[in-house]
């Protein structure tokens, strides 16, 4: 989990301090593990939360909700993510965070890990880092979201899930299956558009050999062509990083 | 009168799923021949979406109206996921109504 390339586009010369980091903050973390079940809300919206959380296994999501009955799952956490790192600065949450399928989580009492903070840089890099990284795919998914077709979106997240899951090692590097739990109504509540069109577009691609999601699992058959699908919507590092769209992806 | 009818004529809980079916099957069956006409180019897609939106507005002013404002305010939440998640099939090449002269 320690690797480099989970860093995506760090400058050098803090490449050092982010592994160190992370080592440290494993260190901190040891032995607070939880199980948590599906379904389970972590974080409720509008209320204070104590505490920063890393996935170790499973999934989970931070969700906001509408009494209208319109949810929008706006970012997903995979194994080997901080979350909620947000506990440290601020005293409300705004969302939901709920847990997706059965996960093992680690968690720290914000006061202990904001003083491991200030005393050691390490520390801070990586936390801070994780916050960048949200944003980085936040950026992306907001474009997507503004700019992108239903299929394009539908395609990058697959690709997205597949990158970040190889690179924690939850899956092998050039995986191209993967267990996937979000519902179709979720995955619906996600892209931005309904249940319905989510169907059609996974009809769509199950027809043409590009990819199947099914029974919770994700089967990439044609990791080019998927590629070539979500290519308007992944970023540079992206492009060209293999773990996400292989390496015949990279010259797309 | 169906068995689930209470005494008083309200509906009672089988009768309530039984409508409440019949109202997701033809949300989901509208929602997907839209998606047929635009994908063969038969309706463009502005004018789909914009359909929607009047039903969106329709809705909202039955709120206004507290008209069943509860039941109207969620309609109108469906029918805005319904008009996102249509506008977002137009980006790849659907058809759209001719510009005006």
């Amino acid at each position: 989990m320690a690797d480099p390339l989970r860093f995506a586009h760090h400058r050098p010369e803090l490449e050092r301090s982010l592994l160190d980091g992370e080592r440290k903050l494993r260190e901190l973390l040891q032995g607070s593990e939880q199980e948590l079940p599906a379904g389970k809300t972590l974080i409720r919206s509008g209320t204070d939360h104590e505490f920063v959380y890393r996935l170790i296994s499973g999934w989970a999501c931070r969700v906001r909700a509408l009494s209208d009955g319109r949810d929008q799952l706006i970012l997903v956490f995979l194994p080997g993510e901080l979350f909620a790192v947000k506990s440290m600065f601020m005293s409300c949450h705004f969302d939901n965070v709920r847990v997706l399928a059965d996960s093992v989580v680690q968690r720290i009492h914000q006061h202990d890990l904001h003083r491991a903070f200030v005393a050691d840089a390490d520390i801070a890099n990586r936390c801070i880092w994780q916050v960048v990284e949200e944003e980085r795919r936040l950026h992306s998914w907001v474009f997507g979201l503004g700019q992108g077709s239903a299929e394009e979106r539908l395609a990058l997240l697959l690709i997205d899930f597949r990158g970040r899951l190889a690179l924690s090692d939850t899956i092998g590097r050039d995986a191209l299956t993967y267990r996937m739990p979000l519902t179709q109504a979720q995955l619906a509540d996600h892209l931005g558009i309904t249940p319905v069109h989510v169907n059609r577009i996974l009809k769509t691609f199950r027809e043409n050999g590009i990819a199947s999601v099914r029974d919770g699992e994700v089967a990439i058959m044609n990791l080019e062509e998927l590629t070539r699908r979500a290519y308007p919507l992944l970023d540079a590092y992206e492009r060209k990083t293999p773990e996400y769209v292989g390496l015949k992806g990279q010259s797309s | 009168m169906s068995e689930s009818r209470q005494e008083d004529g309200a509906l009672g809980s089988d009768e309530i799923r039984l409508h409440l079916a019949y109202a997701e099957a033809s949300i989901m069956l509208l929602e997907c021949l839209m998606l047929v006409l635009i994908e063969r180019k038969i309706v463009p897609l502005d004018v789909l979406v914009d359909a929607v939106e009047t039903a969106i507005e329709a809705k909202k002013s039955q709120v206004k109206d507290r008209a069943h404002p509860q039941i109207a305010a969620v309609a109108a939440g469906v029918l805005a996921q319904v008009g996102n998640s249509l506008a977002a099939a137009g980006h790849d090449g659907a058809y759209r109504a001719p510009e005006g002269p």
